[in-house]
């Protein structure tokens, strides 16, 4: 049963803008929802990804290289930082609209080396690359469209329904 | 919690320097290594085989799933033969006695490979001078291939 979606304004920084995704029912986004699971249970983990996002949205524009690629979609931290001995898994997924647009949805911890084997991330995973193909599609239909020139804006049009 | 301006409140809450420095870092670090291997038109094969690594190796230590160690990053300079990180100290010798400013009246100036100034080059040659920003380093980089 195909699934419906709303874009969300989260955060536009000097140079990239950050949306994330209400699903059909649901009152808070996916990375609104993220935060909140993992927000007091994983505070350094989470913290490295925020501030990976502040750093990329203030100071350096969201260029494919400062993610990680993870089929249709892409993931954050980029890097991997060991805490007390033990690597850092957690994962953001996302989709790099462009260096000014970046949608980010949800993840998890993530224990396989794959995705998609991982309990944790696969639906998260699989969720990330359904959104991105219909962001795709939106992109290419032109019912949506970044403005880049001024403050980073994802137009949506009337007639967009993102369907998953 | 509250969710608007989310990410800033957050890092307000829990956000510190040495994750900011960490994160910096790391990202300062994946622009300089794509700006070398670009510069240097070395792909990330290429550099494999300098390494004597196998390609997917060489794109984990560039895709951030590698613990750089000093060591690493000495493999890395030596395959590269470019100082990928430079101490103060060191950059300070380098830079000492660099020119801040390039008069170009249609001559060559002096390239300085281990400039990192942006200079400014005023070209007075036509009717209507102009100013150019020159990233030394990289002009020097391209004009004599070091």
């Amino acid at each position: 049963m195909p699934i419906f979606a709303t874009l969300k304004h989260i955060s536009t920084y000097r140079k990239t803008s950050f949306f994330s995704v209400v699903l059909d029912g649901e009152e808070t986004s996916l990375f609104e929802q993220f935060i909140e699971n993992h927000g007091y249970s994983n505070k350094e983990e989470i913290a490295v990804i925020l501030t990976n996002i502040h750093n990329i949205g203030n100071k350096r524009g969201a260029q494919s290289r400062f993610f990680r690629h993870e089929g249709a979609a892409e993931a954050l931290p980029y890097q991997r930082r060991y805490i007390k001995g033990e690597p850092g898994n957690l994962r953001l997924y996302c989709s790099v609209l462009s260096v000014d647009v970046v949608v980010l949805y949800s993840g998890h911890i993530k224990t396989k080396a794959k995705a998609q084997d991982c309990p944790n991330v696969s639906n998260h995973f699989a969720l990330a690359n359904l959104i991105s193909n219909g962001l795709t599609e939106g992109i290419k239909s032109k019912d949506l469209i970044i403005d880049s020139n001024f403050t980073h804006r994802l137009i949506i049009g009337e007639d967009f329904e993102l369907i998953i | 919690m509250e969710y608007n301006n989310l990410i800033d409140k957050y890092l307000e809450k829990y956000g510190n320097p040495e994750t900011e420095r960490f994160v910096d870092l790391s990202l300062d670090f994946v622009d300089e290594m794509h700006s070398i291997l670009e510069e240097k038109g070395i792909s990330q094969k290429d550099l494999a085989k300098r390494m004597n690594k196998s390609a997917a190796e060489v794109s984990k230590w560039l895709s951030g799933n590698h613990n750089m160690t000093f060591k690493s990053i000495a493999k890395l300079s030596v395959a590269l033969n470019e100082d990928i990180i430079l101490t103060t100290k060191k950059a300070k010798k380098l830079f000492t006695g660099c020119e801040t400013n390039v008069i170009n009246l249609g001559v060559q100036h002096s390239l300085n490979k281990n400039c990192a100034h942006n200079h400014w080059s005023f070209d007075f040659s036509s009717t209507e001078p102009s100013i150019t920003t020159i990233d030394c380093k990289k002009t020097a980089r391209l004009a004599y291939g070091w």
